[in-house]
């Protein structure tokens, strides 16, 4: 499921070690961003916020690294899934999180064979975020 | 203590709201955001969630109202609304956005119109308990700062 997502040449925090994970949450509406923002802040402080997929594109073109991405799905300019396929063809191998309003059963094929790794009905909780990140402890 | 009576004013408050089905758990998950460093967190998402919503339900109403229904806009707004309202616990407000999501995808106008009317009034129902939380908020910090000075 995290397949070579978080690379071991970058240092990650999980919960009790000193590694630091860095997150980007791609996401249109302020609020949701506001809300995943303080719910990372619990884990890492390495936190940037873009408003669409266009922006987090341009921003890992600009050489930004994170290792985990959080992807909504719908957005103006351009959509999560059409992100996702823009940064894997980039070469941009973070741990990548579709984070949906739509039925999600539905939408889990679309978000996996775009290159997501994950992907969470919203809101986003502390639960799904420990269980991600605990697989990402396992995996790695 | 004055604090502990709003704490349970507020703590009751969002339960009548919670056995009414207005709120899910999710707003519990809201106010653990709130920390020292950031008192005012509930208050400026409440805010912020009802600005976006009050922008966002007038929009539509113009999408839905117009000499042509712009189903392709009022698809797009109903699916941004449930995801903020489903974030802030707002779930029966989510789930009638959902609803109008579904007619206005299947360009149903007339689904649309009772959607739009459903949606409103569960907006308005959530808008009154957010209102009512913030200002029981708004005297929790006031009472905090007077404390600290």
């Amino acid at each position: 499921m995290f397949g070579k997502g978080a690379s071991s040449s970058k240092s990650m925090e999980i919960i009790g070690s000193e590694k630091k994970i860095s997150v980007l949450i791609v996401d249109d509406d302020p609020i949701i961003r506001k809300i995943h923002s303080a719910l990372l802040s619990k884990f890492t402080k390495e936190i940037q916020e873009v408003k669409n997929g266009k922006e987090a594109v341009d921003l890992c073109r600009s050489g930004a690294s994170f290792d985990i991405i959080f992807i909504d799905k719908e957005m103006p300019i351009m959509n999560g899934l059409e992100a996702t396929k823009e940064l894997r063809a980039m070469g941009v191998n973070s741990t990548i999180v579709g984070v949906t309003s739509c039925d999600l059963s539905s939408e889990r094929n679309d978000f996996i064979a775009a290159g997501q790794n994950q992907c969470y009905e919203k809101p986003l909780t502390i639960e799904k975020i420990k269980s991600l990140l605990s697989e990402l402890n396992k995996n790695n | 203590m004055v604090g502990t009576d709003l704490r349970q004013q507020l703590n009751n408050y969002i339960q009548s709201m919670r056995d009414q089905g207005i709120l899910d758990n999710q707003f519990q998950s809201v106010q653990a955001l709130k920390t020292e460093e950031n008192p005012h967190f509930v208050l400026e998402t409440v805010t912020g969630f009802c600005n976006d919503a009050d922008n966002g339900i007038a929009q539509m109403t113009r999408y839905l109202e117009g000499p042509v229904v712009d189903f392709t806009n009022l698809t797009g707004l109903s699916h941004f609304l449930r995801g903020s309202s489903s974030s802030i616990g707002g779930i029966r407000m989510a789930l009638a956005c959902r609803d109008l999501r579904r007619a206005s995808e299947a360009n149903n106008k007339q689904g649309c119109i009772e959607g739009m009317a459903r949606l409103k009034h569960e907006y308005n129902s959530l808008k009154e308990g957010l209102n009512n939380i913030s200002q029981i908020e708004r005297q929790m910090i006031g009472n905090a700062q007077r404390g600290r000075q």
